[in-house]
């Protein structure tokens, strides 16, 4: 043995980190992609000792034993006493006894990604008396919420991206047919004919240009089925753009191209699935054939210009070029002249035409009970806010359809009563209309414009209030992108789409009909309890109203936010202003955003005697006073009980009640001026968005860190959108999730959602992605793991390390060759690293022994990785 | 962190105690071939295609591709370099003092350096022979074909654990329906005609065990040992088992009925290729290669160490999901207790700066009271004489300690 002085020179340290890449798919039928903890196949270990203060199967290890003593015993005291020697029976049975033996837990524990959200769970309980309730009680969801929310968030707010409890301003309108949502639904604005001069809103009676983006997400449900025509914007009698598939078929045979169809005037009045076209009627168009790609943006634009331009000649331009032209050599396209007021093609047999509907296609004679005012009669002037132009009558046409939903997700629409040339076109086609560039295009006749932006404002209305099973509704505007008396009472999803499908062209609201939500209907109470989210989903009108606004992905356009001002402008908006919902979460003005803290817009809780005045945007300065009542329940009973229980019991359990559908509404023990029960912010008093989803990654899964730009989540067939709606969302590498399904540019810049790659959480800030992951979902990233390399090299010079301090050591010659020229040498067999104090701190065995000649020098290359 | 306290040798006590496991092996593992694992670094030359073999297979708890996938136990085969087969089977010596075969056998060179390799290590003389009961003489005992099952190490840790062993071995192959089978077993019929070397085993199930062990503790060269025995007539010893080593020794003379007719395709030393066997094959049993191959010492001495290896482990093993060998192993756990002792006057106080305020006064709970100091307890560090960090004890929760309470932490070293 040798003692050689060490030198740094000769320590070298180094790190390498590995990505692991990591999928994890979740559903119905398991997990797929899980990690173990054990590496040890479940059963191949089991566990004869046991610790009782540890083990769960204590107890049956303790009767394995007895049995296996038992007959162990019985053996040997056989074999002892020389009783017998055939023990074949007793043998067998102890070998068929190893497998009753307790698997070791850890070796059945495996790790993968995990859903939750911070919504009530639905569970029994037994009263004083013994009687069995079914209660709600809150998850463990809204304590992990607020932990991510106030920690995490509050960490790494201007380290990534979005790190707000907010969401980006940047949507599309969602239409698609399914099993489970209402395929009659339609978006109807209101257009009254001028008394004056017969003009109306969004009827042009010359030269025209419609713009939309549009991307064509569906396709057929089988090769045989059929890709019904679907309705992008229709004017009874005066036109209809719709989209049709084009002839081109994917490897499945579905449709995977698609093209548009125009009708003006009369043929406007034709169903479009009715039209060939291989033979189109009169004044109808169509674009080139597979002009529009599935899944893909693309700008269109619609346009004629009568005879000052090209001679009558129209257009269809996709993505800025010319698909294809038709002319029309009229002067009007939809009215009659010289008639003095418009009513239809057919002039003096039809109403006029006081509504543009998107999404769907009007099917009705538009005359006398069945005119189309009468969709904005007196009592959806009452019930839904909005402008009322048949002021005689409070009830819908009798008899209409609308069979011809779109199956598409538009944007950015726009009807311009003038004709636009490509290069303005072009140049317009990429960006928003903010604040100037409105007023600039307002001259240029903008007559629609409906980006779709969350506007605080909505129409003062009838919504859906708590008792979501009986679709209780109340009158009051809505100020948040959700219901958040729904959302904070039994926790049910309501999406305000209200909100979102404000024209800023006119400035005007229209009509979501079979889209409101709040008109009644009958949902078969479940067998099992469930939450108001799970008795929803039984609501194909709720299905459709909460998937119409969704996430926008198309990267190829920039919204602009200017046309959400209004009034005084404060950077650091107060909770009254109108611009309180634009801000991040330091309470500073953001246009972009839609913020998700003060739902409740400082709602004050039961423990609380007034309502709160502070203007903290961020979070709500509740100040808890002590109780002094009386308050008293929905029954008139004091309710100082259920407060002191509130206020000691961390889990407090609301019981439900409602004879045929226990589960929904709830009997509210702090009704305060007839407020409704908003029982997550009572319990907590916590103002922030419920309408979240939170993943959990394990440490397992990753290591150090989740490797930015790899996270993809997903879930195909969208739970309430009867298989229709994927959605896939990915991280833009600093911190931020974006919706990423199209195949052309993704808007990686609109939020919907964020994930903390040293931690493994990734939340869905959206309440526009409802659901999410609860039927199933995938996830697939990489991890990031550093490994450190410490490499050591220990040199064994000439003329040293020559011999040994064995006692047993003698010179001898290294071998018999003839050649040999050393007379001594030693077999190197282990290299030791000592501290100062000569302690043994490292060893390194030779996987066989090196024989060293006094003339040999060795360098050992130790490696230690950790 | 707040205060250094000496700890005596008063405080500390080591304690060793015995962590035990049992394993237990199903049939399925043995038998498949996805658990199974080869490793083909033999290969004959000279006549045919060649031969390929592994010296010896392991059984693993799953599918050896998955990376979670741990390894049982190795099985291979060997044969006593003096045994009357070698002397039979042998053509001779060459000048070195190789031993010479004819190329109708496969490996034996590499099945005796097997033997002498385990006697090596469990005898430590590799001429030496294992015999069945231990330090017999008795040439009637004497192993001269042995089946080597070693145990790995993440199973069988520090130790087998005595009188647990037990293996479900079938010791009749499947019956042929050879006229050789039929004059041997005239009781038995299973109505199987054809190749039985990979047909699961059907009856003829032996357990062979350890007992006994336990009352006759046996050493060895390498430590502990103890002998299998057949436990329907536990006189008949069957083989040895070395405890501290996790291997067993097993007589393959004993344990599998060694007369009994063997047939189907084997590797072999060959150019031809007929109806029945390709280049590199022959079919043992027929006509055309040995018509009266049995097991022992046709298919011993013809077979290479993958075809008899495969077939004891798809056969002798047989098939399901009970169990095929159980044992239990012994981790040896050495702690050291150190009680680390807080006085009632001691670890009071903490040097955590907002402990004090700016003026250096403890800062209370209740401002203008005198409340005496407190500390919470959250980790205790272990120094050498130098003051360096050896290890580090965290608690729980933080415990309080205050000058009217003593706490002794018990902190806990196994290795």
């Amino acid at each position: 043995m040798a003692f050689l002085k060490f030198d740094e020179i000769f320590d070298l340290t180094s790190t390498f980190t590995t990505h692991v890449s990591q999928s994890c798919i979740v559903n119905q039928s398991g997990v797929t992609g899980s990690v173990k903890l054990s590496a040890f196949e479940p059963g191949t270990l089991r566990q004869v000792d046991y610790d009782p203060a540890s083990s769960f199967d204590h107890d049956s290890i303790i009767d394995w034993n007895l049995q296996y003593d038992a007959v162990h015993q019985n053996i040997s005291g056989s074999i002892r006493d020389s009783l017998s020697s055939n023990f074949l029976t007793e043998t067998d049975y102890l070998i068929d006894l190893a497998h009753q033996l307790p698997e070791f837990a850890r070796d059945n524990k495996s790790f993968c990604v995990t859903r939750f959200v911070p919504d009530w769970e639905v569970t029994s309980a037994l009263d004083t008396s013994g009687g069995s309730h079914n209660v709600v009680i809150d998850s463990s969801g809204s304590a992990r919420k607020n932990y991510i929310r106030k920690n995490l968030y509050e960490q790494y707010r201007g380290i990534y991206r979005q790190c707000n409890w907010a969401y980006t301003n940047y949507h599309t309108l969602n239409f698609f047919t399914s099993s489970v949502t209402n395929n009659d639904s339609v978006i109807i604005y209101p257009s009254p004919t001028s008394s004056v001069d017969s003009s109306a809103r969004y009827r042009p009676d010359g030269p025209f240009t419609f713009e939309f983006w549009i991307n064509p997400r569906y396709t057929s449900d089988s090769e045989t089925a059929e890709f019904n025509a679907g309705t992008i914007l229709h004017y009874s009698s005066a036109y209809a753009v719709s989209l049709l598939t084009g002839s081109s078929r994917d490897v499945n045979g579905l449709p995977d191209k698609y093209r548009l169809l125009l009708q003006l005037s009369s043929s406007a009045d034709t169903n479009p699935s009715q039209i060939a076209v291989n033979s189109l009627p009169e004044l109808t168009y169509v674009s080139a054939d597979n002009s529009l790609t599935k899944n893909n943006w693309h700008h269109v634009a619609v346009r004629w210009g009568g005879e000052e331009f090209n001679n009558y000649t129209g257009s269809f331009v996709v993505d800025g070029d010319v698909s294809s032209e038709f002319i029309i050599p009229s002067s009007s396209v939809t009215f009659q002249s010289p008639a003095i007021s418009y009513q239809g093609y057919d002039d003096g047999t039809k109403s006029d035409a006081d509504a543009l509907f998107i999404g769907n296609y009007y099917e009705g004679n538009n005359t006398g009970a069945d005119a189309i005012r009468r969709f904005f009669n007196t009592n959806v002037g009452t019930n839904e806010g909005l402008e009322v132009i048949e002021t005689e009558y409070g009830v819908d046409p009798t008899s209409f359809s609308f069979s011809n939903k779109l199956n598409a997700e538009i944007h950015e629409l726009r009807f311009y009563k003038t004709f636009r040339d490509l290069k303005t076109i072009e140049a317009e086609r990429y960006n928003g209309l903010g604040g100037n560039s409105l007023e600039v295009t307002s001259s240029q006749k903008l007559s629609l414009y409906v980006p779709p932006f969350f506007t605080k404002e909505s129409p003062n209305r009838l919504s859906l209030s708590a008792k979501i099973n009986e679709f209780e509704t109340t009158a009051r505007t809505t100020e948040a992108p959700f219901n958040v008396t729904a959302s904070f009472g039994p926790a049910g999803l309501d999406i305000n789409v209200e909100n979102f499908v404000r024209d800023f062209a006119n400035e005007i609201y229209p009509r979501l009909y079979r889209l409101t939500g709040s008109v009644s209907e009958i949902i078969s109470p479940p067998n099992t309890p469930a939450n108001a989210k799970q008795l929803l989903l039984g609501s194909s009108t709720s299905n459709t109203r909460n998937f119409a606004i969704l996430p926008n992905d198309n990267g190829l356009f920039v919204p602009q936010y200017e046309l959400l001002k209004s009034g005084t402008i404060s950077i650091t908006p107060t909770t009254s202003s109108n611009h309180s919902r634009y801000v991040n979460d330091d309470g500073t003005l953001d246009f972009s955003v839609i913020s998700l803290n003060r739902m409740l817009n400082g709602r004050r809780g039961a423990w609380e005697l007034s309502e709160l005045s502070d203007n903290n945007l961020y979070e709500p300065e509740h100040v808890f006073k002590s109780f002094t009542g009386p308050v008293l329940t929905k029954d008139g009973v004091d309710g100082t009980a259920y407060l002191n229980e509130l206020e000691t019991n961390p889990v407090w359990n609301t019981v439900f009640s409602g004879s045929n559908s226990p589960y929904l509404s709830i009997n509210d023990p702090f009704i305060r001026d007839n407020e409704p029960a908003l029982y997550m912010f009572q319990l907590y008093g916590d103002e922030s968005s419920n309408e979240v989803v939170m993943f959990n990654i394990p440490q397992i899964m990753y290591g150090n860190r989740v490797e930015p730009k790899t996270l993809v989540l997903s879930e195909t067939a969208l739970t309430g959108t009867g298989g229709k709606v994927n959605i896939t969302l990915k991280d833009d590498g600093y911190g931020s999730l974006y919706r990423a399904d199209a195949a052309t540019a993704l808007a990686k810049n609109a939020s919907v959602g964020n994930i903390f790659y040293d931690h493994g959480i990734v939340v869905v800030k959206t309440p526009h992605l409802p659901y999410f992951g609860s039927g199933s979902f995938s996830t697939s990233f990489k991890g990031s793991q550093n490994t450190h390399v410490r490499e050591i090299m220990a040199l064994a010079p000439k003329n040293l390390v020559n011999s040994s301090s064995n006692p047993s050591y003698l010179k001898l010659i290294p071998s018999d060759s003839a050649n040999e020229i050393s007379d001594e040498f030693v077999y190197v067999t282990t290299v030791t690293l000592h501290d100062e104090n000569l302690n043994v701190i490292g060893r390194a065995n030779l996987s066989q022994p090196l024989k060293k000649r006094p003339t040999d020098e060795f360098m050992f290359k130790l490696k230690l990785d950790y | 962190m707040a205060t250094f306290k000496e700890i005596k040798s008063s405080d500390i006590t080591k304690k060793t105690s015995f962590l035990n496991q049992l394993v237990d092996v199903i049939q399925d593992d043995v038998s498949g071939s996805a658990t199974r694992k080869k490793y083909e670094v033999f290969v004959t030359g000279g006549v045919g295609p060649g031969v390929t073999s592994s010296m010896f297979q392991t059984v693993f708890d799953q599918d050896f591709s998955l990376q979670t996938a741990n390894a049982i136990f190795d099985m291979t085969v060997g044969i006593r370099s003096g045994s009357a087969l070698v002397a039979t089977a042998s053509t001779g010596e060459d000048a070195a003092g190789k031993l010479l075969f004819p190329s109708q056998s496969i490996m034996m060179r590499e099945k005796i350096d097997n033997y002498s390799q385990m006697a090596q290590i469990l005898l430590g003389e590799r001429t030496e022979s294992f015999y069945a009961p231990w330090k017999s003489t008795d040439a009637t005992n004497e192993i001269d074909n042995a089946l080597f099952i070693n145990f790995r190490r993440l199973f069988s840790r520090d130790q087998i654990k005595r009188e647990t062993f037990a293996m479900r071995f079938y010791e009749t192959g499947t019956l042929d329906g050879s006229p050789d089978d039929a004059a041997l077993f005239p009781g038995v019929k299973q109505a199987y005609t054809g190749s039985n070397l990979n047909i699961t085993s059907v009856s003829g199930a032996a357990v062979y065990t350890d007992v006994g062990s336990a009352a006759n503790r046996l050493q060895s060269f390498a430590g502990d040992v103890g002998n299998i025995v057949d436990s329907a007539n536990t006189s008949r010893n069957v083989g040895l088992m070395f405890y501290d080593l996790g291997i067993a020794v097993l007589d393959m003379e004993k344990v599998i009925m060694t007369d009994q007719h063997m047939s189907g395709i084997i590797g072999a030393m060959s150019s031809v290729t007929d109806a029945d066997a390709a280049a590199g094959e022959t079919v043992m049993g027929s006509a055309s290669g040995n018509a009266n191959a049995t097991f022992f010492p046709d298919f011993v001495v013809s077979a290479s160490i993958d075809d008899i290896v495969d077939h004891i482990a798809s056969t002798r093993f047989s098939s399901g999901s009970i169990t095929a060998m159980t044992f239990q192993n012994v981790t040896q756990i050495n702690s050291s207790l150190i009680f680390c002792k807080a006085n009632p006057n001691e670890f009071n106080y903490s040097s955590n700066p907002t402990f004090t305020d700016s003026d250096g006064q403890v800062v209370v709970v209740n401002p203008g009271s005198e409340e005496k100091p407190f500390s919470f307890v959250t980790t205790v560090g272990l120094y050498d004489a130098n003051n360096r960090l050896l290890a580090v004890a965290k608690l729980s929760r933080p415990v309080e300690k205050n000058d009217t309470r003593d706490l002794t932490v018990r902190v806990r070293l196994d290795f």
